[in-house]
């Protein structure tokens, strides 16, 4: 081990973890925002619909993404009406052609896991909101959506920490996030140990970065099921009704 | 001029009209299953009608079709004088939406909403549905917790009550909508027999308020001392009903004997 | 027919080394997945620790940088040893990368798979005085596959896709030929879109074939219920 090599190389390595970071964040978010829709639609009563966003699912999820990746950043220039369009000088950097191959790669994923997480809402709490008069989309608003994710939140988690990993693949088209910059590194020096590790170590870091952070998101969104002192009912402050309360208690 | 039908009867008939709930002719098919064969009922305001009957009796289901949670097959609901004609097809979102929050649900199995807190639950349809303010929706939702008696549970989820504490709950959910009829899906079925009698006394206390109220239930014994109308299911059919203290004396259909005779063994007062 | 412009037999045998490849690794992956669900549950702290340690460093590194890692630093290795330059074997270090993933992941669905097993079956089986060794093979392991098929099979459907990433060290996979093909032809678009079909097809048997494997699982358990 070159502890020197390690110390030198840290800063580029440092920096391929801000674009390795912003590529993760950005698919993640394009994807969940491409993917909320999508579930809604994949668990709504039109098959037509869910029929097709199944198809995507599908393939998506039935592919290697570093097909896709090619597929998008190589085949994309062959289509002459993409080359003619403006949205030609977006396909043409890697970086864009990396951020919308990851982001539909991980709305496909995102999609069950939210489907999944949707049909787990009780049927009852549905029903009790149908009894109250909201309408559908109050319903999926206030109801569904945050249950569905709630319960979808640990698969989710994962589906992040995949995304991190995932997006090491676009330093196979010439990205310098932390796996290209570290390939581009050991090109130089040939010292694969030194290099590769702290990377991979980087990715650790960054992982449990990504752990923790979903950890306390669910401890909070979880805070129905935390069993509480009952000796301390909210007692702590107690308001104007609750002094009334004594007297006019109907069922005690 | 002498067409004119006499006073007493254009009393009934208005009154049926302003009725807050008719139903005439009510079916529902289930594939070949024809599970309600036919209903007519009118709840009066301040009526309390309890609904009894054995298991697949179809009372349950009579019920929520009352709510459009089931779609009758047949037949006319009036909602407050609102009416709505089944006849197969889909009667709109839009109204169907209109007319549920004229009707409270209370459900056998509560259905609150487990990620939000009691006073949340009881919020929620007010603010987002009717229009009122989080403030005056607040305020309402103390008082009726105040009514059942949970107000020191306000900031509690449902995980933490007991079955009879998420039921005054659920009651008091019904209530925030200010309905017309309050529907109560056997309220106390899933409830140990400990918490029974904190939920009867709230819908006791409700009725004595002069509320219009349907109740499915088991508890004949509760049935017969709170409601001024019984109705008796059996397969779908209004097999018998009349008023309780009739109904309970001298009961004519055998079916109803019969059923009285295994309920009334083991689960009344 | 879509034109294959001569490169027909060179995907084949793509397709073909893709799948030696993911099977290889299926097979070494699983003996290290369920070893290592036996470390997890070892009353060694240390054995328990190491195993730990294993599962969380493998699935918090990309995949791609594991098979950099054991291709290079192999390579580095090796030439070290024999005192000249020797390449590691791109099918060795792949298989050797897949394995090391795909048993980490594999680690977790056995172990889960093993908690599974109802405890009443392996405490009569203490009651009859059977040895450890004994209890493992006739009444945890034979049991414990029907609940672990699931998990395994998703793992499977991964391990296949990630044979494409071996591609990366030159691997004469599936992915790599049809990335010479689509360099050499001018026509990535058709090249990449067969890979991806044959990939979706791979896919697509491997969920036909999990479905009726769990099907034949649940068989008895069904009859129980």
């Amino acid at each position: 081990m070159n502890l020197h090599l390690i110390v030198e190389v840290l800063p580029l390595l440092i920096e391929g973890m801000l674009l390795t970071a912003q590529l993760t964040v950005t698919s993640v978010a394009m994807g969940l925002l491409i993917a909320v829709p999508l579930a809604l639609l994949r668990t709504s009563p039109w098959p037509v619909f869910s029929h097709a966003i199944l198809l995507y699912t599908f393939v998506f999820r039935g592919t290697p993404l570093l097909v896709q990746l090619f597929l998008i950043y190589y085949g994309a220039g062959q289509v002459e009406w993409i080359r003619s369009s403006v949205a030609w000088s977006i396909l043409r950097e890697p970086y864009w052609c990396a951020l919308i191959t990851f982001s539909l790669n991980n709305a496909a994923y995102t999609t069950e896991i939210l489907r999944g997480g949707i049909r787990a809402v009780p049927a009852g709490e549905i029903e009790a909101a149908k009894a109250l008069g909201m309408s559908y989309a109050l319903r999926i608003r206030r109801i569904v959506l945050p249950v569905g994710f709630r319960l979808a939140l640990p698969a989710y988690a994962n589906e992040v920490v995949l995304m991190l990993k995932a997006s090491s693949l676009a330093s196979t088209i010439t990205l310098m996030e932390l796996t290209g910059t570290g390939r581009k590194i050991v090109a130089q020096t040939f010292s694969p140990y030194e290099v590769f590790i702290s990377a991979a170590l980087i990715y650790l870091g960054l992982t449990f970065v990504i752990v923790h952070f979903f950890g306390q998101l669910e401890r909070h969104m979880a805070k129905h099921q935390r069993r509480i002192d009952p000796s301390n009912n909210s007692r702590s402050r107690p308001s104007a009704a609750e002094k009334m309360s004594a007297s006019q208690e109907l069922a005690s | 001029m002498n067409t004119l039908p006499d006073a007493g009867k254009v009393r009934s008939i208005i009154s049926d009209i302003n009725a807050p709930l008719r139903v005439k002719n009510l079916k529902k098919r289930f594939g070949a299953i024809e599970v309600l064969k036919g209903i007519s009922m009118t709840a009066q305001r301040g009526d309390v009608i309890s609904i009894l009957g054995s298991s697949g009796s179809g009372k349950s289901t009579f019920l929520r079709c009352l709510n459009f949670l089931e779609e009758a097959t047949e037949g006319e609901i009036w909602i407050a004088g609102k009416r709505v004609r089944m006849t197969g097809g889909l009667v709109g979102q839009r109204e169907v939406n209109a007319l549920r929050a004229k009707l409270g649900m209370v459900f056998q199995h509560f259905n609150l909403w487990s990620c939000k807190t009691v006073l949340e639950n009881i919020v929620e349809a007010p603010v987002h549905v009717l229009g009122i303010s989080k403030q005056e929706a607040r305020l309402r939702a103390e008082e009726l917790l105040l009514k059942v008696g949970l107000v020191d549970k306000r900031h509690n989820y449902p995980t933490h009550l007991s079955g009879g504490q998420q039921q005054r709950v659920a009651i008091a959910r019904a209530l925030a909508m200010e309905p017309e009829i309050l529907l109560f899906d056997e309220p106390t079925s899933a409830l140990d027999p400990e918490l029974v009698g904190e939920v009867l006394k709230v819908i006791r206390s409700l009725a004595d308020e002069g509320r219009t109220m349907l109740i499915v239930t088991h508890e004949i014994g509760f049935a017969r001392e709170v409601s001024n109308h019984i109705v008796f299911m059996h397969q779908g059919q209004i097999e018998e009903d009349g008023n309780p203290g009739e109904l309970f004396s001298k009961p004519s259909s055998p079916r109803f004997k019969q059923f009285l005779s295994a309920h009334l063994g083991d689960r009344c007062q | 027919m879509i034109e294959l412009q001569g490169f027909g037999d060179q995907i084949a045998v793509g397709a073909f080394t893709t799948l030696r490849t993911a099977f290889t690794s299926l097979a070494l992956g699983v003996c290290v997945g369920i070893c290592g669900a036996v470390a997890k549950r070892s009353r060694l702290r240390i054995i328990r620790w190491l195993a730990d340690c294993y599962t969380t460093i493998v699935r918090g590194v990309p995949e791609l940088l594991i098979i950099l890692i054991l291709y290079f630093g192999g390579t580095v290795a090796l030439t070290a040893l024999f005192g000249r330059y020797v390449e590691v074997d791109a099918f060795a270090a792949g298989v050797f990368a897949l394995t090391i993933v795909f048993g980490a992941y594999a680690t977790e669905v056995f172990r889960a798979a093993i908690q599974a097993v109802p405890s009443g079956q392996i405490e009569a089986a203490q009651a009859l005085g059977l040895s450890r060794l004994c209890i493992w093979h006739l009444v945890i392991l034979p049991q414990m596959w029907r609940y672990a098929l699931p998990g395994l099979g998703n793992l499977w459907l991964t391990l296949l896709k990630d044979t494409a990433l071996i591609s990366v060290v030159g691997l004469e996979d599936l992915m790599r030929k049809t990335s010479i093909a689509a360099g050499t032809t001018h026509d990535p678009l058709t090249f990449y879109s067969i890979a991806a079909s044959l990939y979706l097809l791979f896919t697509s048997l491997s969920l036909f074939g999990l479905t009726w494997l769990e099907r034949r699982a649940d068989r008895g358990v069904r009859f129980a219920k």
